[in-house]
């Protein structure tokens, strides 16, 4: 059987699957870490198939899948969910997968560039917001953030949708 | 009918053409994602399968019954007997289609369930019951399908087919679209999303990207030697 991207689609949902039935039973496992622990299992194969299928949108797909499997599971055991660690992340992922992207195209130096230049941003950006995470404004900031993102996605899903035929 | 008004067994009735055209619900063979059901329903209803498979993906929001309902229905109904055979440029379009209309009803979900979380509305939980033992074994079911169905031929889909767009404000978007080969939407809108969750450090680096496309001329991002 070759492994491509279905195949390991259905072997992660196989995963999910498992591991939520024996949950409470034989093992104990937060849902969140479930969720985790299969996005990590579908990342790091997947990484591994786009690189050699030179897919660069899958090795963006599968890094970002990977880390947020590793964000799940952290979060799930050490309860570490915070503003300051959610822009952690999305700062770190950014900058891994330009890292990913420029070992896929060695040439294109500018994913390099760009992945150095988010890990030098990340130290004064973490900083920066851990002061101000617990004033009062960044507090009615995430509380509006709160409604106006999911009208965002909201409105790209149906953008995305309204093209399909393009 | 002949001419002498005598009729003529051998000759196949009018109506009998009525009777064999009947439609038949069936799934589709041709275009499927997992069983082929809603492009089957949207051939028997004359309407486009997409617009069904967003409905019944966004139907997960309001209830998780509609899973059963599509399992028991994949069992029921049958394949499709007379199918055409696609190229595979056709295949490529329907499977770029199919996954278009598959992210957009995520997206769309995902922001439908924020926007329930968020406004206290309803409390939806539903989607993700980790004590459901049938929606369990569902996975398992559909992971193992996907396993079987996948090992029969290689599906790698062709992402070039992905519509290139013109620049909105700078380009950097379009540029880093063309190159990675992900759709120009989804990074305009991890841009707008980025920037305002992490206060502006993904906006640095949009302008990062914009010095860097500019120092070196007119040709881009998308050069080989850039840099």
């Amino acid at each position: 059987m070759k492994m491509n991207y279905k195949t390991l689609l259905g072997f992660s949902i196989i995963i999910y699957g498992i591991l939520s039935i024996l949950n409470g039973k034989l093992i104990h496992i937060p849902a969140k870490a479930i969720l985790g622990f299969t996005l990590i299992f579908y990342g790091i194969p997947s990484v591994y198939i786009s690189f050699n299928y030179h897919k660069k949108n899958m090795i963006v797909l599968s890094s970002v899948s990977f880390f947020t499997g590793i964000f799940l599971a952290l979060n799930a055991y050490y309860k570490v969910y915070s503003y300051t660690t959610l822009v952690l992340f999305i700062i770190f992922v950014c900058s891994a997968t330009f890292f990913l992207l420029f070992i896929e195209e060695t040439k294109k130096k500018y994913y390099l560039y760009s992945g150095l230049f988010l890990l030098l941003i990340l130290y004064p950006a973490v900083k920066i917001i851990q002061k101000i995470e617990s004033s009062y404004f960044i507090y009615h900031y995430l509380k509006i953030g709160n409604i106006i993102l999911p009208i965002i996605l909201i409105l790209l899903g149906i953008s995305l949708f309204l093209k399909r035929n393009d | 009918m002949n001419e002498n008004n005598i009729p003529n067994i051998f000759e196949e009735p009018e109506n009998t053409q009525h009777f064999k055209k009947i439609k038949r619900l069936e799934r589709s063979k041709s275009d499927f994602i997992i069983s082929g059901l809603c492009a089957g329903l949207g051939k028997y209803y004359n309407v486009d399968a997409s617009i069904i498979r967003l409905i019944s993906l966004l139907s997960l929001a309001v209830s998780s019954w509609f899973i059963y309902i599509y399992l028991l229905a994949s069992f029921i109904f049958p394949l499709e007997k007379e199918f055409t055979t696609l190229e595979d440029i056709e295949k490529i379009k329907i499977r770029r289609k199919n996954s278009y209309t598959i992210l957009s009803a995520i997206l769309i979900l995902a922001g439908i369930l924020w926007l329930f979380k968020s406004t206290e509305l309803i409390h939806r939980d539903e989607l993700l019951n980790q004590n459901s033992l049938l929606i369990n074994f569902m996975y398992l079911i559909i992971g193992l399908y996907l396993i079987d169905k996948n090992s029969a031929e290689e599906v790698l889909i062709n992402y070039e087919h992905i519509s290139k767009s013109k620049k909105l404000v700078f380009g950097v978007c379009k540029n880093l679209s063309d190159d990675i080969g992900i759709d120009i939407n989804l990074i305009r809108t991890f841009f707008i999303i980025g920037t305002l969750i992490t206060s502006g450090a993904i906006l640095l680096l949009y302008i990062f990207l914009l010095i860097t496309k500019h120092k070196k001329g007119e040709s881009g991002l998308t050069d080989e030697n850039e840099l």
